[in-house]
């Protein structure tokens, strides 16, 4: 079979560059000094990242009444954000394991930053189940080790505990897979550099001497890995929407919500990778290696994943009419058209709205529009889990509890904290390590030239 | 209290003890303790950590119930009702629970004062006795201003007091229910100014017009156990209560049928039912004179609402001898009216008892008028103000507190610093209730007794000590003169003192009442007084306009005529009607608020007479369109700081010999200016929600709950015996809220403050749920005590990552403090929304204030969840108590949960549902029995039982 029956023959790199081009432009970030596009967007993360470490020292001091909680919502940013960055951390491995076992050309030049994106959300959203809770300095007793108390053993019927589980071994996975993908390159790189910097990457190259053994255990561990991971895809928001769905308030306990929550984390995550990856392609310049075929997809896949989510949003609202439960159909109509009317809204605008302009292709390749697009998908899918975590909770079944939440400063300063998080780590990623896996654009470019060739 | 024996008494030992512990625990925080000393000898009865109970008597306010005092370790910890005492019967009201609370204020006064001065008490008494002696040699008079001393040994001695000097005593009861003309009419009707004694129990029908029994009445605790008997009573005998007020009251809020009226029109109202009875009464006596007396005043107009008038006369006629008719209006006319319908109706003897009247109202109004005159006029050479605050409590108060800095000599007795005693030059720093002796007679035929139950925290003296020392008695210390004044009433001799200690011990003794000397019995004027103030009674003119805006003063259950506005419990505890807390309102009709164009929050400028008060509205359905509730007892100095835009009792006033504090014609606008209220509530209405019932019928079963019978999957838990449930008869449960103070006191509630509250983060592991159903101008009240539901599956254990709240063998669901990480999922997951967290630490840092704490529950830490556990410690103990008998046998077992066990309407029922005799198990079987969200399959341990609302059809205008 040639190679270009089996693939589509898509222009993924322009310019058929030489390999020696592609090292040189990809390894370019990590070997000059930085412009000032780049330092001007890593003050402004640190920044935010400074003032999040200072109101979370603050909230852990004074305890968790300086937020807009109450006896009636215990729950509101916290976990909205939680929810948010654990599904922004969805798409990396979406990416880079479902991806590769479909044989998507595609990922190669966004998986590596993808799967970073990836590490750093889950961090981001790692902060909030530590910080919300009102001790946590004794947040090690969510883990099932052997203890002297008792001993005392965790309740593993509780979702939070699953969360545990599944967030961790997430992250782990993710980890490696992350990492053992740049082996390679960091490879490349101890090769191209001297003295410290070539320690620290011959150090993190792992003795990787290219051979074609090394290649074909490398390509083996990747192909497991990415085995091993794609379950977890689907298990780690499945989990967390188990918060929700194996409760009893109304509101939360639907069974649609593992299908509907993992949709939003892919269509979340897709909209924070084009961002990332719009914002990178501008800052290190790499416009050869992500090209109109990259944002077409993605939009493609916010298209497709928006209108899951559409649809979802449209089967709560039946089954709650269909169920004849007061309850539940009271808590709908009260996202719709109660005091938080306008998140509701917002969130249907944002998520069910927005990607239908990614029917014209025009509008899918223009990067300005896409930009503004996957930044309102993010909004509306924060949005998406706050309706659902502090709606459903403000108004459930003694109306004597009624009540509303209005988030302080300090919580939004958190907020904004983990956003100086997540940009400071990706910045620096982008500049310490290979964003663009050098090794796979260089086999892209391989088969797009073999392809031409074939084709003439 | 033992102060000047040589040899140390038992309890005065068992006193110091206390306060030898108290001192350690304050000197904790500052000091590791250096010496130690252990007991040389044990004393007797008390072991360290085992709580001993003594029988005392409340001095919250003059309805005296009686106490069962929690000592442990030396301190007082908590007050209980005491359940032999005849008029209480176990019952104590929200401020009698929080009354433990005022013993540890830091802000009591801790010593003398003289000009401001801190002095001993040999300086005062020598200060006093000089300026007294001046007055005798004066022409000049002495008054003692009081509240109504139902203690008869204070009284006498307060009376003999005065002797020498021809003082005066003027008992005066602070609070927006005025008694006088009650008093007056009584005491025109039978001789004695005092209010008879009221039986519920035998009536069929009671018609209140404005009285507010069962909240803010006289003996609100008497009241609301006989009143909830006799609705339980109701299956065989159908019972019916019509009030009809202006403002709402708890009462109002009870009624099977509330009527909206202004204060003249409840006045027409009765003179015209009187009318009517009278016509329809021919041969009893009195009736013709009755009749022909109204002929001629041409008072007895017609109602506007005639059906509804000639219905509600059809029910009286119909329950003759069988009804009860009680009036809280201070106008004699409508007094006296009210007087003669129930004589005329035969209920005099039945279910009013004159023979037996009522001693805790005696403030008649003209004498305090007199008294004022007096003092303005500078005849007054010498005014003792005994736990009174006329400066923050009366109209005029700056021209009280003027008059009293110019006396040669003013006192203040309190144990407070007050407006008033910031008027006086001298202040005796009294005790507080819990450091006295004392006796009680709340009725001719009740006396009890309260004895100190710790030694006096701070350099005071007890109140009575002082009229002793400064007239002169040989016996000056108080509990040598009570005890002498009784072994003299009793006439025992030698068996007295044997008889003292178990009349102290049980509360009470049968003798003292048999000892007591009633009051003189004075010739009255009788039925030709009366039906000559029918006569002269001219047709009442409205204060206002029918469209206008008259003002009732009120007082709100937690802090009554606002004596004990300074203790945060009562000040955070949500008022049973507006669920505000902290924060006084103006209750506004909707329909008056919505054509003053106000919500809630709104500041309100209320103008009576030109003096005017600035409060936030808060919309009060039920209430008459026309008719603005002003709460009285803040704005004080004391509580307040003397913020006096809020002082209510400002716009009281005086007219003739009457303090008049409803009725009063008003303007008022809005100010522009709002405020967030803090709300315990936001919503009031159900929502169409099955979750609270009411019926029409006792037997009556609740429609539509049939469907509420969850099916499950799941096998059912294996059945363990006992296991805890609790009733609650939503029909016997008047809002009173003294079950949420006592769970407070019980369970080391924190308090978290009118900001807190505002942010709905209160921390009650008790609350009493209203909602407001039916007619949305007129609708009817539902109470719903809601606390932890201890569902048998209960979504709060499964999601707890920790295991920080489980369930427990007998069927509690219990939180484990120490383990709690605080994720508050378990609170998100509760249908009920009764768990609370600590947002913030609420340590108690006043080493006083912490003496409060009950030490047999652990006080939260911050970030961690709390909810009730059905009082555990107390299942506990009791546990612990049979285990060391030997046995385990839970029946006929008197474990009760504090909020059970201060119950007045004994509402609530706790128990082993195993037991198939036992009281819950019986009570759940019943018809009005339901559970609240029971659909959801959680099986909660706690049943409800549907409230009566017992409603001709036809007189049901609100169709509920």
């Amino acid at each position: 079979m040639s190679v270009a029956a089996a693939y589509d023959v898509e222009t993924l790199v322009l310019g058929e560059p030489g390999y020696g081009t592609v090292t040189a432009e990809l390894a370019a970030p990590m070997e000059t000094r930085p412009g000032g596009g780049w330092l001007a967007l890593f003050l402004v993360s640190l920044a935010a990242l400074l003032v999040g470490v200072a109101l979370i020292t603050y909230t852990i001091a004074t305890g968790i009444g300086v937020w807009g909680l109450n006896r009636t919502i215990g729950w509101g940013y916290d976990i909205t954000n939680f929810v948010f960055w654990v599904g922004i951390g969805h798409a990396g491995t979406l990416i880079s394991a479902i991806l590769l076992l479909f044989r998507q050309r595609w990922r190669t030049s966004i998986a590596r930053a993808a799967e970073g994106m990836t590490i750093f959300a889950v961090l981001c959203a790692a902060i909030f189940p530590l910080i919300h809770m009102g001790r946590p300095w004794l947040a090690f007793w969510v883990f099932p080790y052997p203890n002297t108390r008792g001993p005392i053993s965790v309740n593993f019927r509780s979702p939070l505990l699953w969360d545990v589980f599944a967030i961790s071994t997430y992250f782990t996975v993710s980890l490696i897979f992350w990492y053992v993908g740049m082996i390679p390159d960091f490879g490349t790189m101890r090769d191209r550099s001297k003295g410290l910097k070539q320690r620290v990457y011959g150090f993190l190259s792992f003795g990787w001497d290219g051979g074609a053994r090394t290649w074909q255990r490398y390509e083996k561990a990747c192909l497991l890995l990415a085995g091993l991971a794609t379950p977890l895809v689907v298990s780690v928001h499945t989990i967390v929407s188990f918060d929700f769905a194996t409760s009893v308030i109304p509101g939360w306990h639907t069974t649609i919500f593992p299908p509907y929550f993992v949709a939003g984390a892919v269509f979340s995550g897709f909209a924070m990778v084009i961002t990332l990856l719009l914002i990178t392609r501008w800052a290190l310049h790499l416009e050869r290696y992500i090209t109109a075929v990259h944002l077409d997809k993605m939009a493609k896949v916010l298209l497709t994943t928006g209108m899951i989510v559409g649809f979802a949003y449209s089967t709560e609202l039946f089954i709650a009419w269909y169920s004849d439960n007061p309850f539940e159909r009271f808590t709908f109509l009260n996202r719709a058209f109660g005091p938080y009317a306008w998140a509701y809204w917002v969130m249907v605008f944002c998520n069910v709205v927005t990607p239908q302009i990614f029917w014209w292709k025009r509008v899918r390749h223009s990067v300005p529009i896409l930009f503004v697009a996957a930044i309102l998908v993010n909004v509306g899918m924060w949005f998406e889990r706050f309706n659902i975590i502090v709606i459903s909770l403000h108004r459930d079944y003694l109306p004597s509890s009624w009540s509303h939440y209005t988030p302080t400063l300090v919580e939004v300063g958190i907020l904004v904290g983990s956003f100086g998080l997540f940009f400071t780590c990706f910045l620096l990623f982008v500049r310490l390590a290979p964003v663009i896996a050098f090794h796979e654009v260089k086999h892209t470019v391989a088969e797009q030239v073999e392809a031409a060739h074939a084709a003439r | 209290m033992t102060t000047t024996d040589d040899s140390p008494t038992r309890r005065g030992f068992l006193t110091l003890l206390g306060i030898g512990g108290a001192a350690s625990l304050a000197a904790c925080k500052r000091d590791p303790v250096r010496y130690a000393l252990p007991y040389l000898v044990p004393p007797e009865e008390i072991t360290p950590g085992v709580p001993v109970k003594y029988a005392s008597t409340c001095t919250a306010c003059p309805a005296a119930c009686g106490l069962l005092v929690t000592v442990l370790d030396g301190r007082p910890v908590k007050l209980e009702g005491l359940p032999s005492h005849p008029l209480s019967h176990g019952g104590l009201c929200a401020i009698g629970q929080a009354d433990i609370r005022d013993l540890y204020d830091s802000g009591r006064l801790q010593s003398p004062t003289l000009g401001g001065r801190k002095v001993s008490w040999a300086v005062l008494d020598e200060e006093v006795a000089a300026r007294l002696a001046e007055i005798r040699t004066s022409k000049k008079t002495l008054y003692v201003l009081a509240p109504t001393l139902t203690s008869p040994t204070m009284r006498e001695a307060v009376v003999r007091f005065l002797e020498p000097y021809g003082g005066t005593l003027v008992e005066h009861d602070a609070g927006a229910h005025r008694s006088s003309a009650a008093l007056e009419a009584a005491e025109l009707l039978t001789g004695r100014a005092l209010l008879p004694a009221l039986d519920i129990g035998k009536a069929d029908l009671l018609l209140c017009l404005a009285a507010d029994l069962v909240g803010t009445g006289p003996e609100p605790v008497f009241s609301m156990r006989a009143l909830a008997d006799r609705r339980r009573a109701a299956a065989a005998r159908p019972f019916r209560h019509v009030q009809v007020e202006g403002s709402v009251s708890l009462t109002g809020a009870n009624a099977d049928e509330r009527w909206p009226l202004r204060a003249t029109e409840r006045r027409e109202l009765a003179l015209w039912l009187l009318s009517r009875v009278a016509a329809a009464s021919g041969s009893v006596p009195g009736a013709a004179a009755v009749n022909e007396a109204l002929a001629a005043s041409g008072a007895a107009r017609t109602p506007e609402a005639q059906p509804r008038a000639e219905a509600l006369l059809v029910e009286l006629l119909a329950a003759r001898g069988r009804s009860l008719v009680v009036s809280g209006a201070n106008d004699l006319v409508e007094q006296v009216a009210v007087a003669l319908l129930n004589s005329l109706l035969g209920n005099e003897g039945t279910t009013l008892d004159p023979a037996h009247p009522s001693l805790v109202r005696r403030g008649l109004d003209r004498n305090l008028v007199d008294f004022l005159a007096a003092l303005s006029a500078g005849t007054v050479g010498g005014v003792v103000v005994l736990e009174l605050d006329p400066v923050d409590q009366l109209p005029g108060g700056d021209r009280i507190a003027d008059a009293l800095r110019k006396l040669p000599l003013s006192i203040a007795i309190t144990d407070r610093p007050t407006a008033t005693a910031a008027a006086c030059r001298v202040v005796a720093a009294a005790h507080h209730g819990l450091e006295r002796w004392g006796d009680f007679a709340p009725r001719q035929n009740v006396v009890t007794l309260a004895q100190p139950t710790i030694r006096p925290l701070f350099e005071t003296r007890h109140p009575g000590e002082n009229f002793l020392h400064w007239g002169g008695a040989a016996v000056t210390e108080f509990r040598a003169h009570l005890m002498g004044a009784w072994q003299e009433r009793t006439k025992l001799g030698l068996a007295f003192a044997s008889f003292w200690d178990g009349a102290v011990s049980d509360g009470t003794a049968p003798e003292l009442a048999a000892a007591f000397a009633p009051s003189p019995h004075r010739a009255g004027e009788s039925l030709e007084a009366a039906v000559r103030v029918v006569r002269s009674a001219a047709p009442a003119a409205p204060a206002a306009p029918a469209d206008g805006i008259e003002v009732d003063l009120i007082e709100e259950v937690a802090l009554g005529d606002g004596r004990r506005a300074h203790i945060p419990w009562l000040r955070e505890l949500p008022d049973p009607l507006t669920r505000t807390s902290w924060t006084p309102c103006v209750r506004v009709a909707p329909e008056r608020a919505r054509a003053l164009g106000t919500a809630d929050g709104d500041i309100l400028r209320v103008d009576v007479a030109g003096r005017a008060i600035e409060l936030p509205v808060r919309i009060m359905p039920g209430q008459h369109p026309g008719v603005l509730g002003l709460p009285v007892g803040y704005g004080r100095l004391d509580g307040d700081a003397g913020e006096a835009s809020r002082n209510a009792y400002r716009l009281a006033r005086f007219e003739g010999t009457r303090l008049l504090t409803g009725g009063l014609a008003a303007h008022a606008v809005k100010t522009g200016a709002a405020m967030s209220l803090p709300l315990m509530q936001v919503e009031s209405t159900t929502h169409g929600r099955a979750i609270v019932h009411q019926v029409a019928r006792p037997d009556a079963a609740i429609e539509g709950v049939e469907h509420q019978k969850a099916v499950s999957l799941w096998p059912d838990l294996p059945q363990s015996s006992p296991k805890w449930e609790m009733v609650i008869d939503l029909d016997a449960c008047t809002g009173c809220s003294a079950c949420v103070v006592a769970c407070q006191a019980e369970n080391n509630l924190p308090v978290v403050g009118a900001d807190e509250m505002r942010r709905n983060r209160d921390m009650y592991w008790l609350r009493i749920d209203r909602y407001f159903t039916g007619d949305a101008a007129n609708p009817d009240v539902l109470f719903e005590p809601m606390l932890c539901q201890q569902c048998e599956n209960a979504p709060c254990e499964t999601v707890c990552p920790v295991a920080a709240t489980v369930h427990s063998e007998d069927g509690l669901n219990v939180q484990v403090y120490n383990r709690c990480v605080g994720t508050r999922y378990c609170a998100n997951n509760c249908p009920y929304k009764v768990r609370r967290f600590n947002w913030f630490s609420h340590t108690v840092e006043s080493p006083v204030e912490r003496l409060v704490l009950n030490p047999n529950v652990v006080y939260r830490s911050r970030g961690v969840m709390e909810k009730c556990t059905f009082c555990v410690q107390r299942i506990q103990a009791a546990r612990i108590a049979m285990r060391k008998q030997g046995h385990e046998d839970w029946r006929g077992g008197d474990v009760q949960t504090a909020c059970q066990q201060t119950c007045p309407a004994r509402a609530i029922t706790f128990g082993d549902a195993t037991d198939p005799h036992g009281e819950v198990a019986r009570l759940k079987q019943g018809p009005r029995a339901f559970q609240v969200l029971a659909e959801l399959g959680v099986k909660p341990s706690v049943t409800y039982l549907a409230r009566v609302r017992n409603r001709p059809r036809a007189a049901d205008g609100s169709g509920s």
